[in-house]
């Protein structure tokens, strides 16, 4: 644990990091979301992704949020989140109760003779050609976060560019209310 | 329907929540509020630096329970309400600030005097908006005062730009106020009383912590009832300190850092602690590790997200503290309950008594004025002098809820604003301001606003020539490396008053305070009484440690 978060935790047990994922159900008014990071971020903690979307519901907007917290430390950070004003619920969960989804934009180097091992890994895991220029061909995988870690790994020899990650959209297995915003 | 400019609504607004004074400060931004204002029945108190404003809305909110108004222009103006509404968060009081904006055309380009506020004071408000047209002017002034007053108080602050003061939109009264993520608890939950209920009842040698909560919820009557059901001893923090008469038999004076050490061996050897209304801050606390072993907790707080915070509770009760600790009465008052209830022997209260001579000491003064008996407003400001006065100042005529401090943030310049604010909420009652010569000069220009609206109060200065609380930190960790802790004497406080046309006296000895202040008390306006202070005494420091 660094100097940072050892004094900010100093009256808490000391405890591991987890990563643990936010589903926050808000207002959809200016400020929000700068409220809910704040609140994150003083305490030290890191966000991993952090994505905001509208809901079924006009004017409620849906956060979710993955970072690594203590378990004391995420106690806190809930409550303070569920006290800000504009703020209709939140909820965190552990890792087997939700399904995770993200998609990435890779940009590689392209020649005609990587084309074939190129191919092969975007074929594979049906990846979707979104541009090509002479040299340089960007390319939309989606999948589970561990999926698209391997998908990286396999690719990074071509040549990586440029990565854009959408942020990792989250959804409850077991629960159908509250979360679509629909009451 | 009719139509009205944006200040006028804002201003309907205001008197629709029974606003009768407001604390403030023009500019560009804000003249056309100000241009309306002068019409109203809205008493406005032109102060001398915003600082002054936000706490004087604070004193005022604290001395009365209702909610503070303090009004600034943009850029610099809502930049000086800063530390005053941090004061206030931290301290739970309900303060709604309006604050001008640069005309809405120019939001984002760096117009002259252009500060983003709202972004500011994310942190020490309990809720901050924009408001973007005149047609929510309304609402959300409604809004603002139901946040800063309900549930946990704070303060609210609104950002208004100039045009939207003076866009003209059909006015209706008739809007409602809901905010669907805001549901307050303010009743206990039934079967977790119940379990406080009983461990109380059964407990051997329970205590009552209580803190400022208790004052917000104007708990006091069921405090003492529980007390005395129980045989439980008081103990309260320094935000609760006037939560009890002060010679209420049960009693037994201040716990934490600069607390009283019968208050913390009592604390100590308690088998069932009740916290009421009270967040187990570090200063009252002590040290952590040892709190949590001194015996099972009960915590009773309106704000969730204080359960638990820094220390592990047997019986969290989430709540308004009056309801709950009058149910909690109601089981034990039942014959089952006053069965249950183990009998002990009556604590006496001992308000601590500074016993010490020698020259002139602040709790000398302090012992002095609490001697009288009076029943003034105490306001302090932020150093030695305020935890003295909080030990020794025990007049049991001190009303309750009305020994008032800056406790969570500790801000120096707080008194006087404070203590201004304090007044216009009693008028018909005396205010004391116990402060320090360094905590005196933050804000001692609002002295010219005491005598342009003819507010008075008591001012007692002790001039000590040091930041003492920095001297006595710098005695107990630094060696006695007493650096940039002193002002040399040549400032002549009683000089300042009078330059501000307003009096006072200085003191050099124990036996001339009470004619000064008998002088003070009668005086027709604001009246500092200097205390040359020769003695350096240190505050004692408590712990766990027999
Ligand atoms: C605005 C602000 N700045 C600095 C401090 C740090 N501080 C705490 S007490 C203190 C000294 C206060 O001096 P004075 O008002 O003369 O009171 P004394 O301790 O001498 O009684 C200082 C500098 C503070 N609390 N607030
Ligand atoms: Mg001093």
């Amino acid at each position: 644990m660094d100097k940072k978060l050892d004094r900010i935790l100093r009256i808490y047990p000391k405890e591991d990091e987890k990563e643990y994922t936010l589903y926050i159900l808000c207002e959809n008014k200016p400020g929000v979301t700068a409220n809910v990071s704040n609140v994150i971020s003083r305490r030290g903690f890191n966000i991993t992704s952090f994505i905001g979307a509208g809901t079924m519901t006009d004017d409620v907007y849906k956060i979710i949020i993955k970072l690594y917290a203590t378990p004391t430390g995420l106690k806190g950070i809930v409550k303070q989140i569920a006290k800000l004003i504009n703020i209709i619920e939140v909820k965190n969960s552990m890792s087997d109760e939700f399904v995770e989804y993200e998609m990435v934009l890779v940009k590689l180097t392209y020649s005609p003779d990587n084309h074939g091992d190129i191919f092969q890994v975007v074929n594979h895991y049906y990846g979707e050609i979104v541009d090509l220029s002479d040299n340089k061909l960007t390319v939309a995988f989606t999948g589970t976060p561990q999926k698209l870690d391997t998908i990286l790994a396999l690719i990074r020899h071509f040549g990586i560019l440029d990565i854009v990650k959408s942020g990792i959209a989250v959804m409850r297995k077991y629960e159908e209310n509250g979360i679509t915003g629909t009451p | 329907m009719k139509k009205m400019c944006g200040a006028d609504i804002l201003i309907q607004a205001l008197l629709s929540e029974g606003v009768t004074v407001a604390f403030g400060y023009p500019g560009g931004a804000i003249l056309p509020l100000y241009d309306r204002l002068c019409n109203c029945p809205i008493r406005h108190i032109l102060v001398r630096h915003e600082q002054g404003a936000a706490h004087m809305a604070d004193g005022y909110a604290r001395a009365s329970g209702s909610v503070g108004v303090a009004i600034a222009t943009s850029g610099p103006g809502s930049t000086n309400l800063v530390t005053g509404l941090a004061t206030a968060y931290l301290d739970s009081s309900p303060v709604v600030a309006i604050t001008g904006q640069v005309e809405r055309r120019f939001i984002g380009t760096d117009a002259f005097q252009e500060v983003d506020i709202v972004g500011i004071t994310i942190p020490i408000t309990k809720h901050n908006e924009h408001i973007l047209s005149a047609g929510d002017i309304y609402a959300a002034v409604k809004r603002a005062f139901y946040l800063a007053r309900s549930g946990r108080p704070g303060p609210v602050l609104l950002d208004i730009p100039k045009d939207v003061l003076m866009e003209e939109c059909p006015f209706d009264p008739r809007q409602e106020v809901a905010i669907e993520g805001y549901n307050p608890i303010t009743e206990g939950h039934g079967g977790q009383i119940k379990r406080a209920a009983k461990l109380l009842g059964q407990a051997k040698s329970p205590v009552i912590v209580a803190g400022g909560g208790v004052i917000r919820s104007r708990a006091t009557e069921e405090l003492i009832r529980l007390s005395r059901l129980l045989g439980a001893p008081i103990l309260t923090t320094l935000m609760g300190k006037s939560a009890v008469p002060q010679d209420f038999e049960y009693y037994l004076g201040m716990i934490g850092m600069h607390g009283s050490q019968a208050a913390v061996r009592t604390l100590q050897n308690a088998d069932v602690i009740a916290a009421v209304g009270a967040r187990f801050g570090d200063r009252a606390v002590l040290s952590y590790k040892k709190f949590e072993k001194l015996a099972r907790f009960i915590q009773i707080d309106i704000d969730p997200a204080e359960i638990e915070k820094t220390v592990e509770v047997d019986i969290p009760i989430v709540g308004d503290a009056n309801r709950i600790l009058t149910e909690i009465n109601n089981r034990l008052a039942t014959e089952e309950g006053e069965a249950a209830v183990v009998p002990k022997a009556v604590p006496r209260a001992r308000p601590e008594r500074y016993e010490g001579s020698g020259p002139l000491s602040i709790p000398a003064v302090v012992q002095t004025l609490s001697d009288r008996g009076g029943d003034c407003i105490v306001v302090t400001d932020v150093g030695r002098h305020q935890i003295w006065a909080a030990k020794y100042y025990s007049s049991p005529n001190l009303p309750v809820g009305l020994f008032i401090t800056s406790g969570g943030l500790g801000t120096m310049g707080f008194g006087l604003p404070a203590a201004l604010g304090a007044k216009l909420a009693h008028p018909e009652r005396q205010v004391v301001l116990i402060t320090g010569d360094g905590s005196f000069l933050m804000n001692i220009q609002e002295l010219a606003t005491s005598g342009h609206h003819d507010i008075p109060i008591l001012v007692v200065v002790m001039n000590d020539h040091h930041l003492g609380m920095i001297r006595q930190l710098q005695d107990a960790f630094y060696k006695n490396n007493y650096a940039e802790c002193t002002f040399p004497p040549g400032v002549d406080y009683v000089g300042l008053a009078r330059a501000m046309g307003l009096d006072g006296t200085r003191v050099t000895d124990i036996g001339e305070v009470n004619d000064a202040v008998d002088r003070g008390l009668s005086s027709k306006k604001t009246f500092v009484i200097e205390c040359i202070i020769e003695s350096q005494e240190n505050i004692p420091y408590q712990s766990y440690d027999e």
